[in-house]
């Protein structure tokens, strides 16, 4: 049986890896005595499949998980037994069972989205919402990326779906965004506001991210996994 | 404190370091505390949660009504240039409290290298480095661990140290300070108080005396009522002491990821180079009843798949085979398995390494430490040949692939044909693999040999040894290079500089403090990390404070000498030592104090037994 949990990270575990969130997981699956199934070989593990990885300084409401069960599970009760033993910050928010033949999690997720605070460094020009629409507005919006020595230019465009300005000003923004995920086109949140900043000719002080939600596509919809 | 943080983390290498959010450690409201103690691990922090007096004292402290404790660890050079930006003092992981906001803040001294960090955190803190210069507003500075035995080098810096073992003592300082607290006695009358105390040292009340040919004339109190030696303490039943079944489960992961439960302390073997073998002593066994209840408990409160069997030799313990088969029975159906750290050759048994192997494999680990027989009886290591063959075979018929090998070069008596024994070895196990699975192709086995320098400890038969000269060290490892050269066999060593360095400071004298202080100003830290310790800084230092590092590290000293830590006693007789000392340049043995008491003194001593299988055995 495959249990598909949405799972909150929360304050508390911001900055850890995504790594660290795995064992952190892991070690409360046995702490909940959780029937897990474990893979076969020299180091057996838990199954468990990530959507995607979550970056380190971002909270979330809306990461999910599929664990592979040895027996049959009632998914409410998955949900207490580990949350009564997951450490603060990670919280299962609901659970239910995946019905046979589903595509593993990381194959559906197609959309991620979230909510962002950017606090901008004093000096330069100032924000409003006329100009940040603008820059959403742009047929290009290329970003440049020097990852492990190579240059790369990536076009953001296409990968955000949609925007909204919740609040421009006072050096301040905060957007709610939803950007394309998975393997096929993966625009990250921070890309898209350091990629603002520079078109704004300002710096950033501080971001807080948050992920809401993560979408697979359905009939020309978004829907949750 | 924390909006500062929230810029500077995402910037950090593992941010994950800096957070003390981890599950099972412990908030309190430090504004309704009697006593706030911050614990002080002088390295980063993957390092410092591994350390097991870190999470005993952690949580026996916070179970304590009104007393809180918290810690905080070296931060890491990126994180510490970026506090300096942001104007950050070091803090508490807990509450982010700045660290000299606490009443009693404490080392832990493990390791001489890890010293420039203390002075290094202290400085972050806000705190004065020396004693003389703290004021009412200050944190006490205490310590303790295995470098508190020597810890003259560190005497300017600590208000007081603490010998040995820590449980009990730690609970009568913190009532002390309750008292002192309400009482508003001065600083002095406070550090008087716990001179009183067994098992505490507060330096500024001895003072020292020097001949003119720089070794010491004597160590005495500079007031009345203080002891002239100071005794270490200890826990004397294991099994009814504290300890933690909710410990810390880190995020990040850490150096020791997994269960420690600790199954015996102090060791009996009497290893002539080995300072815990001294220290630890006598062996107190815990009863293998206790040991499975708390496995229990550990495993149900932190999910870690893997129970280290923690002690200096655990091997030895006396009911091993039973305690390795009953907690695989009872815990391999939850995914949960064994592990046993570095074993001695001559306790290593097949059936224990099957058992262990049930549930995952371990890598395995051994340690002859000398080439030769002849060494390693000088060492009193008493260890065959025969036992490594016997272990690797059987190893390597059950379908084990690689194999490590720990040595020193350095040691007292060695020559030339030692360092051809440790080669001798490495190949004995190369041909043992291959004889037992036959000519193979493929990968073969992988024998992994390294070697440290010999550091000569105080508190052991060869504290009167000279260590190698730094040039003798690099021409031995150089000739091992060349004579093991062999596609099955990787040979690692140890940085000798960095092992003089340690040298010095492990039989350093007081006047030691005002080098480790200048090479610490001239930006020595995380010395024992290779790409931060810089020797020239520390030869610079040494020259400007007018003292010859070779005096400490390279001298034979005799009997007669006063050591500068004679006045601090870990219950051996310092005339075994000597006698040690004598049958190790006469290449006799010792046998395991377990089966023939060698009269080291310390059971008269402390007045107690050595505890093995529940029943008090011992002079």
């Amino acid at each position: 049986m495959i249990i598909r949990a949405r799972i909150e990270k929360g304050e508390q575990v911001r900055y850890i890896s995504h790594l660290d969130f795995s064992r952190a997981m892991e070690r409360a699956l046995r702490r909940a005595r959780i029937p897990i199934a474990f893979s076969q070989g020299f180091n057996p593990h838990p199954k468990m499949a990530f959507a995607s990885a979550l970056a380190v300084g971002v909270t979330s409401q809306g990461e999910y998980m599929d664990f592979e069960l040895t027996r049959d599970m009632n998914p409410e009760e998955f949900k207490q037994r580990l949350n009564d033993v997951l450490p603060p910050g990670i919280q299962i928010l609901s659970a239910r069972v995946l019905p046979e033949g589903q595509p593993a999690l990381m194959a559906v997720i197609a959309a991620a989205e979230y909510k962002a605070k950017v606090r901008f460094a004093p000096g330069g020009p100032p924000v409003d919402a006329d100009q940040v629409s603008a820059f959403f507005a742009l047929g290009k919006i290329l970003y440049h990326k020097v990852q492990k020595g190579t240059e790369k230019e990536t076009d953001l465009k296409p990968g955000i779906y949609r925007y909204t300005i919740l609040q421009a000003g006072n050096d301040e923004l905060h957007l709610d965004l939803l950007l394309s995920s998975g393997s096929r086109l993966n625009i990250r949140p921070e890309d898209v506001l350091m990629a603002l900043a520079g078109w704004l000719h300002r710096k950033i002080a501080w971001t807080d991210i948050h992920r809401t939600a993560l979408y697979q596509a359905d009939e020309g919809e978004w829907k949750e996994p | 404190m924390k909006e500062k943080l929230q810029e500077i983390l995402p910037r950090v290498t593992k941010p994950t370091r800096y957070l003390g959010t981890e599950l099972n450690s412990v908030h309190k409201n430090l504004d309704e505390m009697d006593v706030k103690f911050c614990f002080a691990f002088p390295d980063v922090y993957e390092v410092g949660m591994s350390h097991l007096g870190l999470r005993i004292l952690y949580h026996l402290l916070n179970e304590q009504p009104g007393v809180a404790c918290e810690r905080t660890f070296a931060p890491w050079v990126d994180m510490e240039e970026e506090m300096h930006k942001a104007g950050l003092p070091l803090f508490s992981l807990e509450s982010l409290r700045p660290v000299r906001d606490f009443d009693l803040v404490g080392f832990t001294l493990q390791y001489e290298m890890s010293f420039s960090n203390i002075l290094n955190m202290l400085h972050l803190a806000g705190i004065p480095l020396r004693t003389k210069d703290r004021g009412p507003e200050d944190p006490f500075i205490l310590g303790g661990g295995p470098c508190a035995y020597n810890p003259e080098p560190l005497a300017p810096f600590f208000d007081f140290i603490v010998l040995g073992e820590g449980e009990e003592v730690i609970l009568e300082i913190v009532e002390a300070y309750k008292q002192w607290k309400r009482s508003g006695d001065s600083r002095e009358g406070f550090l008087q108080q716990v001179a009183a105390l067994p098992g505490v040292y507060v330096p500024s009340f001895y003072e020292v005396l020097y001949k003119e040919d720089g070794t010491v004339k004597q160590v005495k109190p500079n007031r009345p009522e203080v002891p002239a030696t100071v005794t270490k303490r200890i826990i004397e039943d294991l099994d009814k002491a504290y300890f933690p079944t909710k410990p810390i489960v880190p995020f990040m992961e850490i150096v020791h990821d997994r269960i420690m439960l600790e199954v015996f302390r102090g060791c009996a073997r009497g290893c002539r180079f080995c300072q815990a073998g001294v220290i630890y002593r006598p062996v107190r066994e815990k009863q293998p009843e206790v040991l499975k209840q708390q496995a229990r408990e550990l495993v149900d409160r932190t999910g870690y798949s893997e129970i280290s069997l923690a002690s200096l030799s655990t091997a030895d313990y006396s009911a091993i085979g039973e305690l390795v088969h009953d907690l695989l029975d009872e815990f391999a159906e939850q995914g949960v398995g064994v592990s046993l750290p570095s074993l001695r050759l001559d306790a290593f048994s097949i059936d224990l390494a099957k058992e262990v192997q049930r549930v995952r494999k371990t890598g395995l680990t051994f340690a002859p430490e000398a080439g030769t027989q002849r060494l390693r009886n000088v060492i009193n290591k008493n260890v065959k040949e025969q036992n490594l063959v016997d272990a690797v075979s059987a190893a390597f018929a059950e379908g084990w692939t690689s194999v490590k090998l720990y040595f020193m070069i350095g040691l007292p008596t060695e020559t030339r044909e030692d360092l051809d024994g440790i080669a001798h070895m490495a190949r004995l196990v190369v041909d043992t693999y291959r004889r037992i699975k036959g000519a193979q192709k493929g990968k073969g086995v992988k024998v992994t040999v390294s070697t440290s320098s010999f550091v000569p400890k105080a508190h052991t038969p060869f504290q009167w040894v000279a260590q190698d000269p730094v040039p003798t060290l690099q021409e031995k490892q150089e000739y091992l290079k060349k004579i093991m050269r062999d596609r099955q066999i990787e040979y690692n060593w140890h940085d000798a500089e960095l092992s003089f360095i340690e040298a010095i400071f492990a039989r350093g004298d007081r006047r030691v403090a005002d080098v480790l202080e200048r090479a610490w100003r001239k930006g020595c830290k995380f010395d024992g990390w290779s790409e931060h310790f810089h020797f020239d800084r520390w030869m610079e230092a040494f020259a400007e404070c007018g003292l010859e590092p070779a005096f400490y590290a390279n001298r034979v000293r005799n009997y007669q000498e006063v050591l500068p830590w004679d006045h601090l006693t870990s219950g051996v007789d310092k005339y075994f030592l000597w006698q040690e000392y004598e049958a190790a340049l006469a290449e006799q043995t010792t046998r395991d104090c377990r089966n023939d008491c060698a009269l080291c003194g310390i059971c008269g001593v402390l007045g107690t037994q050595i505890l093995v299988n529940g029943r008090g055995q011992g002079r």
